[in-house]
């Protein structure tokens, strides 16, 4: 398996090895196989500081790779919202309907706009996801609105309005868009009055089944059943899961979702002495089992925000990370390296980071 | 008749013949195909599209790797010693395997190309391939700023 960035370099060989290159048969072929290959899941980190991306590994958070910049302004300084196969979804800060996807290695991206929201009603979505359909081999972004969710199909470049039970339950304006957890081909989200990643006794779990393109509910796991419990929905060995436990201990459980069944995994320690309750709200699992069994948690608090690695052989936190000099960088990680965007028919403009 | 013979002979295009243990032989999908489609009492299935230099090195591969006992071991450095061939050589190969549809050996074949390529210089590849630079200068120099960081 080559690199991107030794492909990237290789363009330069002669003409016919940048054709090559450039073909997007090829790109989906390398795209496929490093999706496939285990060994070439990247840990990279991908952070972005003010309007520049910059690629990180996860080894070694303090290295940054390489830098890129999002070619169009209005969506510049935005939280990315979620990644998938090495592309990521962003969403300007103003738009509530147009949002863009992203591969930054290969910087070729798409704007898409939801033909279902009037201009004048202002309306940011509850929520959003992005995942890979393996049925159609097309990748899905979902939107949920306050009383429909939209689906949008980059292959086919088609948008579908759906209703759902579960977005009936929504009845306030939404001012943040949360993102799902994209694990197994699925989106999952909680949802209470709003729609978040927090699980409490009170919440349940909705997913996008990207057969159906239906949001489906997942039965809540019975050990979350008292009021003063609060878990956290995340991403683990490839399946769902959720983390947390009684908001003032000082541990927290992890659970994974293995062949319909959830299962205790481990319990942590909460770092620097801090109470479960806030640890949960604060902290979100970025990746699980990099190079060693590691699983590295981002943690943001008002005042400061560090990534914390904990060993699951030692059964501790090893490393704590302050990378961080601006409070409003954001993280996602992107898991597969790919030159690959899939191509509808539309003007795409290619610039460069100057 | 075909299924009592042990040994299936293959003959490249200048004539060399090879004889194989027929089951080494019918692990390959187009191998085992000809012996079913094909009524060759003579035992002799045809290789049009490769020679005699190159099969022998194919037919030391799949000794190796079909031998009773091997172990993982062995083979890396059987592996490592096998792909010491010229460029020409190894695409030869590569073809061979792509002709008889030989999976794993294409799959050795291509990791070595990519080892031979990888993190070496533009100008080194170049040299190394034999392949011209059909670039301008100022088409070149187009490329390379277009993706420089790539070049860091």
């Amino acid at each position: 398996m080559l690199r991107v960035k030794s492909l990237i370099r290789f363009q330069c060989v002669s003409k016919s090895w940048k054709s090559i290159i450039d073909d997007k048969i090829f790109r989906k072929v390398h795209h496929d196989r490093s999706k496939s290959l285990s060994s070439s899941k990247k840990s990279f980190l991908f952070a972005t500081i003010d309007s520049v991306y910059e690629f990180r590994p996860f080894e070694n958070p303090q290295v940054i790779l390489v830098r890129q910049k999002f070619p169009l302004k209005r969506f510049q300084h935005v939280p990315t919202l979620g990644s998938c196969d090495g592309m990521v979804l962003l969403k300007s800060h103003l738009g509530y309907k147009s949002f863009a996807l992203w591969n930054p290695y290969s910087n070729e991206y798409g704007i898409y706009e939801c033909p279902y929201v009037k201009t004048y009603s202002c309306t940011t979505p509850h929520a959003c996801g992005f995942c890979y359909d393996p049925y159609a081999d097309d990748y899905k972004v979902i939107l949920i609105y306050r009383s429909f969710y939209a689906v949008y199909s980059l292959i086919r470049n088609s948008w579908e309005k759906k209703s759902s039970v579960h977005v009936k339950e929504l009845n306030v304006r939404s001012w943040d868009c949360s993102p799902g957890i994209n694990t197994e081909n699925r989106v999952f989200w909680s949802i209470e009055w709003k729609i978040h990643q927090l699980v409490g006794r009170n919440s349940k779990i909705i997913y996008f089944d990207v057969k159906s393109d239906e949001l489906k509910e997942l039965s809540k796991p019975n050990f979350i059943r008292e009021n003063n419990q609060l878990y956290r929905l995340t991403s683990l060995k490839g399946c769902v899961g959720l983390f947390g436990g009684i908001i003032s201990s000082k541990t927290f459980d992890v659970w994974i979702m293995e062949q319909h069944e959830w299962k205790l995994s481990l319990t942590i320690t909460c770092i620097h002495y801090v109470l479960c309750g806030p640890f949960i709200k604060n902290c979100v699992i970025l990746v699980d089992a990099t190079n060693h069994d590691e699983i590295f948690f981002h943690i943001r608090t008002a005042e400061s925000q560090y990534c914390a690695i904990y060993d699951l052989e030692r059964h501790r936190f090893v490393n704590q990370i302050n990378m961080f000099n601006n409070l409003r960088c954001y993280m996602v990680p992107i898991f597969s390296e790919s030159l690959y965007f899939p191509k509808i028919e539309r003007k795409r403009k290619r610039k460069r980071l100057s | 008749m075909m299924s009592l013979g042990k040994l299936i002979t293959l003959k490249t295009n200048d004539n060399e013949e090879f004889k194989l243990d027929k089951t080494v032989a019918v692990k390959l999908e187009i191998i085992k195909n000809i012996v079913q489609d094909v009524d060759c009492t003579s035992n002799v299935i045809p290789l049009p599209n490769i020679d005699g230099k190159t099969m022998t090195k194919v037919v030391k591969y799949w000794k190796k790797h079909s031998e009773e006992g091997v172990t993982e071991v062995q083979l890396k450095n059987f592996d490592q010693d096998f792909l010491k061939m010229s460029h020409s050589e190894l695409h030869d190969v590569h073809l061979a395997a792509k002709y008889l549809d030989d999976n794993q050996l294409k799959e050795v074949i291509i990791q070595e190309f990519l080892d031979r390529i990888k993190g070496k210089p533009i100008e080194e590849i170049r040299e190394v391939f034999g392949i011209v630079n059909d670039y301008t200068p100022e088409e070149e120099e187009e490329v390379r700023r277009e993706n420089a960081w790539a070049f860091e």
